[in-house]
């Protein structure tokens, strides 16, 4: 298993790797910089060495024993002076020559693989400092060779002199980002905390949060906060519309139940219970038919993407299929479309928004009347659903797209759902269902405009 | 005559009756039907297709 990552580490870890990076280049910039002037510092203090020997030769420049007793303690002197604060010089080599005649060179000699220079030898190498000095009067002439000193900045206390800041800057610098980071990630873990202590039916929004960073995520919150809050609110609207529309028919079925027991001796009485009991169960069976059609019209997930879809097969065929009852009651039933219209559809919702559409017309047309149905493919394919029936007002228009609505005074028995059903699968397919004044202000036109194909 | 109460598209007869011949033959076809069992035998759904009425 992956382990968690945390951004607490992320903000930590990015505040060190930031601290080591600085470190490094200022101890970099430093080192440099000690080399360097190490560098200078040891030509300086060898050319005033070589100068202060050459000031005390000349007065004994005559007796060559004289000069080296003189040279000997001039550099002895130094090295005790070094020793006393506690410090190892390093090589250096000092020589004289009186007329061109070599009279002393310093004791110790050279480390390994130096050969011993003489008056006007170049340097001995990028780690030594050399200096001539020359006295025309006495014949005089002082070299000396100093090595530069740079291990000090490899050994431990060296090592130490550049760490020692990091080491002690650290925990004054981690325990602030620490604080820093905690307190700064406080306001989420406050807002998890209080998402978290919710229970499943708290679905009031979020406070909205004093800081920018979290504004959006609290504000995506309470987004879907809101859509839960409205889809619970039409799932349970739904849940009680839905009870109370199959109360009715089951409350029928009941009486006629109740009826067909009671009057078994009765023909005329058992024929009117039985009419009515198959009344009551065709009207429940249909509620439950079309609130499943509603749940399926609406339901994003339903199986797939749209096919293409003929939509003049397809109304030939639901058409078909609601003939039979049109011409039962005389109604014209008529279809003015061209050979083809290819659409990319779900079907099975387009299925129903025609068996809906078709079916309201059919149903409120009165006998003898005509519903004609046309579809013009244009840019946009528009199907045109007329009937000659009483229409509807209006004002109604919007509200009859509502579920359960039912027109005050409406004596057609129905689920209330057909212009929901059909909204939504409008919707779902791209399509918009709008309601106008039939033909000459009478009757109901129904319009469906499709998404360009 | 094999669905009664039927609304018979005019793909289907065509598909099925007249295969090859263009629609304008169904209605001639349509017409002599008519003739031989009745006028208000054979009912016309326009665009749709034919029902043998009951």
């Amino acid at each position: 298993m992956r382990t968690q990552r945390s951004l607490f580490r992320r903000l930590l870890g990015g505040f060190l790797l930031v601290m080591l990076a600085i470190w490094l280049v200022v101890v970099g910039l430093a080192v440099y910089e000690t080399k360097v002037l190490h560098a200078r510092h040891t030509a300086a203090e060898n050319r005033g060495w070589a100068r202060q020997i050459m000031l005390n030769l000349r007065s004994v420049a005559h007796n060559p024993a004289e000069v080296a007793r003189v040279a000997t303690q001039v550099e002895k002197l130094r090295y005790d002076m070094l020793r006393e604060v506690d410090y190892w010089p390093k090589p250096a080599m000092l020589q004289v020559w009186l007329h061109d005649q070599r009279i002393y060179q310093s004791e110790g000699g050279l480390p390994a693989g130096l050969v011993l220079p003489g008056p006007d030898s170049p340097q001995l190498g990028s780690e030594w400092s050399t200096d001539t000095e020359r006295d025309a009067a006495t014949g005089l002439v002082v070299r000396r060779d100093a090595m530069h000193d740079t291990s000090w900045l490899l050994t431990g206390s060296g090592a130490a002199y550049y760490i020692a800041p990091l080491l002690y800057s650290l925990p004054f610098l981690l325990l602030p980002a620490w604080l820093i980071v905690r307190r700064g990630l406080q306001p989420l873990q406050a807002m998890v905390a209080a998402i978290e202590q919710r229970s499943d039916s708290a679905l009031e929004l979020l406070p909205p949060s004093g800081y920018r960073e979290l504004a959006p995520l609290a504000a995506s919150v309470n987004r879907l906060m809101q859509r839960l809050t409205e889809r619970v609110e039409r799932d349970k609207e739904f849940l009680t519309d839905a009870a109370h529309e199959l109360k009715t028919p089951l409350s029928v079925i009941q009486a006629n139940a109740h009826l067909l027991l009671n009057h078994r001796d009765n023909p005329a009485r058992l024929q009117e219970a039985d009419h009515g009991l198959r009344q009551g169960v065709a009207r429940a069976t249909h509620t439950v038919h079309q609130l499943l059609a509603l749940e399926r019209a609406r339901h994003d997930a339903e199986a797939g993407a749209a096919q293409p879809v003929d939509l003049v097969y397809l109304l030939r065929e639901r058409l078909a299929h609601a003939a039979p009852l049109a011409i039962q009651r005389n109604i014209e039933l008529e279809l003015d479309a061209p050979d083809e219209c290819l659409l990319a559809l779900h079907r099975e919702s387009i299925v129903a928004l025609l068996d809906n559409l078709v079916g309201n017309a059919v149903k409120y047309s009165p006998d003898g009347r005509c519903v004609r149905v046309s579809l013009s493919t244009g840019s946009a394919p528009m199907l045109a659903i007329r009937d000659e029936g009483p229409g509807i007002a209006p004002e109604l228009r919007t509200k009859v797209f509502e579920r359960f609505y039912r027109i005050p005074g409406q004596t057609q028995a129905g689920s209330g759902l057909g212009l929901a059903i059909a909204e939504r699968a409008a919707l779902r397919n791209g399509a918009s269902v709008a309601l106008l004044d039939g033909e000459a202000g009478r009757g109901l036109l129904v319009q469906v405009r499709f998404a360009p194909a | 005559m094999q669905a009664p109460d039927r609304v018979v598209t005019r793909t289907e007869l065509e598909d099925r009756a007249l295969a090859g011949n263009d629609s304008q033959s169904l209605d001639v076809h349509m017409s002599n039907l008519r003739k031989k069992i009745g006028e208000r035998r054979v009912r016309t759904v326009r665009g749709v297709g034919y029902m043998i009425a009951p």
